[in-house]
């Protein structure tokens, strides 16, 4: 049987695991007794959390300088033969902006890159044609210029426009342009059906031209296991798995599971299980003494899912959330509401951006009343900022968006909006940009990419002294 | 909007637990400072709730006479 008919695995364990389950509740110390093991079991891609979200909760909820946390990844893995893969989400690189220019977009880059010299693949959500066409032409040369090879992973939505036939001709334009070294469907909510799996891949599949195709599925539905073999059924040879505690639930596939059917199926492998027990070991231990949840199973079929599509890494996120927000009661309220703004809103693809700032005003609806107060993203939104066609704008509530385009605070958001695109576009000078941030220009880049990813320097100065030997340990 | 209260004076507040910002984003210039005069729509400062953004507008015409809550530090709702 040959070499390519063997199972291809890209890692998130500690990406989209964390982000699923734990609400990215993980720690300097909860990842570093697993790092090293990661890296030996053997697969071909390990996803690393290295975006300004978790830098962000790294300063701010744990009080660590998150140049440690990248710094011991890159220890880590330095003898490990598996790619790095970091997620992200193009131009949006702050967390404070829908979109940014092309120099601080390199700048961020380029500073992420130098800090983690072993990052060689970047996740690409895409979720709208506007992507493809506006913002993929500068992003595949900025990343491919640096050595980090984009991934563009198709983001799957269930509105009336999300066929087969609509990924199909965005896969065959991006391949025909682009030729990527893989696409990966990115089931985003864990919503995916084997009955819809086996229209989808054939379908992109047939348009890649050769491109292999992975498959990224939550476990909302818990049908993601089964998904997995209907996938291997159709020839898809490419995974997105998590090692347990970090699998199953809202999260991904485990790679327990998946190996066990692969083997079953007698398709082969190169995956190390035993590397995988100790690894599992090691999360559990740390994450039940931080007080994260290590007991994940499979979820059951419900239905209530497919009314508000709350992708994996939003929904531990959001219980979080709610109790931050002295709320957490609230929770069904808000999973109720949720389908009202997609209908409202024309039914966006539930992914970040979208999915957090959707759940985040379903739960001022909730708390203060329909629309009674709005996000700047919601406002952003309607004017198009995020795209327009596929975003869903066009199918718009018409009171709603008029309601939001006509709020004070709309004036500046639409000003901008309109100045979007070209602002995207425009490529200041690195001076400039540091000026804009209230830094010398010549301030170093990484200064200002930590000022610009942590909102400012006050989370980076709370920071433990003393660094990793000083930080919280759960073992 | 809140009620003028017994100092003429009207409170911009929280209704849920946010961090409050005073600019738009690093180094950009405070949307206020002590003394400005704004209209209903001015937009007085920038709450995140949830990881989210939202402008805050004035409410209301008058002068900015406190600016109670901290740089970057969180608000909440007044109970009653």
């Amino acid at each position: 049987m040959s070499s390519d008919n063997r199972l291809y695995i890209t890692d998130t364990t500690l990406r989209d695991g964390v982000q699923s389950l734990w609400g990215m509740r993980c720690s300097y110390h909860m990842q570093e007794p697993v790092m090293q093991e990661l890296g030996e079991v053997g697969f071909d891609s390990i996803e690393l959390p290295l975006h300004c979200g978790h830098l962000l909760v790294s300063a701010r909820y744990f009080q660590e300088d998150p140049r440690e946390l990248v710094k011991m990844w890159n220890d880590k893995l330095s003898n490990s033969t598996s790619n790095v893969l970091m997620a992200q989400l193009g131009t949006q690189v702050g967390p404070h902006t829908a979109v940014e220019n092309k120099t601080v977009v390199r700048m961020v880059y380029e500073q992420f890159k130098e800090w983690l010299p072993k990052v060689s693949e970047a996740m690409y959500i895409t979720c709208t044609q506007d992507e493809v066409e506006r913002v993929y032409p500068y992003m595949f040369p900025l990343y491919r210029n640096m050595g980090v090879e984009p991934i563009p992973y198709m983001a799957v939505g269930h509105g009336p426009r999300h066929t087969p036939e609509f990924y199909a001709d965005q896969v065959g334009q991006i391949a025909e342009t682009y030729k990527p070294k893989r696409f990966v469907i990115k089931d985003v909510d864990g919503l995916m059906t084997p009955e819809r799996l086996r229209r989808l891949y054939p379908a992109m599949r047939d348009a890649a031209n050769g491109i292999p195709i992975e498959l990224h599925s939550h476990g909302m539905n818990g049908l993601n296991t089964y998904n997995a073999v209907v996938g291997m059924e159709l020839g898809l040879r490419r995974f997105t798995t998590c090692v347990p505690p970090l699998a199953n639930g809202s999260s991904h596939v485990s790679i327990y599971d998946l190996v066990k059917n692969a083997e079953h199926m007698g398709i082969p492998h190169n995956i190390d299980i035993e590397k995988c027990k100790v690894i599992e070991e090691r999360l559990r231990k740390a994450g039940s003494a931080f007080g994260n949840p290590v007991d994940n199973h499979h979820l059951p079929f419900d239905l209530q899912c497919y009314d508000h599509q709350i992708p994996g890494g939003v929904i531990s996120n959001t219980r979080v959330q709610l109790e931050e927000l002295g709320i957490p009661e609230k929770l069904e309220e808000v999973l109720e509401e949720i389908p009202r703004i997609l209908e409202d809103l024309g039914y966006p693809v539930m992914i970040t951006p979208f999915s957090q700032f959707i759940v985040t005003q379903a739960a001022l609806n909730v708390e203060l009343g329909r629309w009674e107060q709005c996000l700047d993203a919601c406002i952003a939104f309607a004017a198009g900022v995020f795209g327009i066609e596929e975003a869903g704008v066009n199918d718009m509530n018409p009171d709603i968006k008029d309601k939001l385009l006509s709020l004070p605070q709309a004036k500046k958001i639409l000003e901008k909006a309109a100045i979007q695109l070209d602002y995207m576009r425009s490529e200041p000078s690195e001076e400039e940009c540091k000026e804009a941030l209230g830094l010398s220009p010549n301030e170093s880049r990484e200064n200002f990419v930590l000022k610009y990813t942590l909102n400012g320097f006050e989370e980076l100065n709370k920071c433990i002294p003393g660094g990793p030997a000083n930080y919280k340990k759960y073992l | 909007m809140s009620q003028v209260d017994e100092n003429g004076l009207v409170a911009v507040e929280a209704s849920v637990n946010s961090v409050f910002y005073r600019q738009a984003s690093p180094g950009e210039p405070h949307f206020v400072e002590v003394g400005d005069e704004v209209d209903e729509d001015t937009v007085v400062c920038l709450l995140e709730i949830m990881k989210c953004f939202r402008s805050v507008p004035a409410g209301v015409k008058g002068t900015v006479v406190e600016i109670i809550a901290g740089n970057e530090g969180p608000v909440n709702p007044v109970v009653a």
